[in-house]
């Protein structure tokens, strides 16, 4: 009996911890990212995104020397949405170009379409990962954290109001 | 002896697949370079690295830029002026970016400031308004400008940039 239980505990350890801890392709498929277009890889940063955000209408093309690259954001919903965006260029081997970019906020009123370019700045550029998510930063993952904390600290019972002996009076002759 | 061996393996079972937390001791963080977190309504280093991207991108797919071709032309990338209300902005810094970004497409020569041979001056301004409200409130615009002069001063080409940064009402409770 001690024997199977050992190996099923076993089995747990090596099935459990071992599952995707590395795998040699380009990235997990998830519903999170697109990548049907052939020159873009396209993500949102969180599950909420799915089905109310939607990056569409993917465009590479040449100008001069350089690639650039349009792409649409669409808000498919009644809500405004607080988003910022991050486009980064590869080579044709998948290597990022080696120049520095950031994030980019933006706001997406209801039913919104924004479009959105980049020039590839250098003749290697050769296809996008854009992503989209929540702002997020130090500060802001601090506050969150912050309400989370006090959500989680029990409330005392309500103490009964106290009133003054003179308003007592009038309640209770 | 066979309780101790499914002792030990139930121990490893519970602590193999926890993740270890580290840090935390201090309250300071390596931030993600690409962050666009702020703490007062002033430019960080990841807004000189957007500014730079984003005017360049427009310069970059402009047509006379388009024109060029693998002509190469001889570029001198300005003094960059401050006309903006904070006199410490590093106004090098972001003209490091520029000229980074420039010349990683390897589109133009780029030529240093003293000279005086070259077919192309990009003329570069950084300038900002600031509005403050009673409750601490702040609004501050800050716009970076390209303007592209020939030899013989003609205006060619002129491409802008818009950061808004705003500061919320000061919370007192």
């Amino acid at each position: 009996m001690n024997k199977k239980i050992i190996l099923i505990l076993l089995a747990f350890i090596i099935i459990g911890c071992g599952a995707k801890r590395g795998t040699n392709i380009d990235h997990l498929s998830q519903r999170t990212i697109d990548d049907t277009h052939p020159r873009a890889t396209l993500i949102l940063g969180h599950t909420d995104l799915v089905n109310n955000i939607l990056i569409t209408n993917v465009r590479v093309a040449q100008v001069g020397l350089l690639p650039k690259a349009g792409i649409d954001v669409q808000n498919l919903t009644d809500n405004r949405y607080n988003l910022e965006y991050k486009i980064v260029w590869r080579d044709k081997q998948g290597f990022p170009i080696s120049i520095s970019n950031v994030w980019h906020r933006f706001v997406l009123s209801p039913r919104k379409i924004k479009s959105f370019q980049s020039m590839g700045k250098t003749e290697d550029a050769y296809s996008i990962q854009f992503t989209v998510r929540f702002p997020d930063d130090l500060y802001i993952e601090s506050d969150k954290r912050e309400v989370e904390s006090k959500k989680m600290v029990p409330c005392p019972p309500p103490l009964p109001p106290i009133c003054p002996k003179s308003m007592r009076d009038r309640v209770m002759p | 002896m066979k309780k101790l061996i499914t002792l030990g393996t139930c121990a490893l079972l519970m602590t193999g697949c926890a993740q270890t937390q580290l840090g935390g001791q201090s309250r300071v963080s390596i931030l993600d370079e690409s962050s666009r977190a702020h703490l007062e309504a002033e430019l960080t280093m990841a807004d000189y690295t957007a500014f730079a991207e984003k005017v360049t991108n427009k310069m970059l797919a402009s047509r006379l830029v388009q024109s060029w071709g693998k002509k190469r032309p001889r570029l001198v990338v300005g003094r960059m002026r401050n006309n903006t209300d904070n006199e410490s902005i590093r106004v090098q810094d972001i003209y490091d970016r520029i000229t980074e970004t420039i010349l990683g497409s390897g589109l133009v020569r780029l030529m240093d400031k003293s000279e005086t041979s070259f077919d192309y001056v990009v003329n570069t301004e950084i300038s900002s308004t600031r509005q403050h409200g009673s409750g601490g409130e702040e609004l501050a615009y800050f716009k970076l400008e390209f303007k592209m002069f020939t030899l013989s001063g003609e205006m060619v080409g002129q491409w802008s940039d818009v950061l808004p940064l705003g500061k919320a009402r000061r919370n007192f409770i």
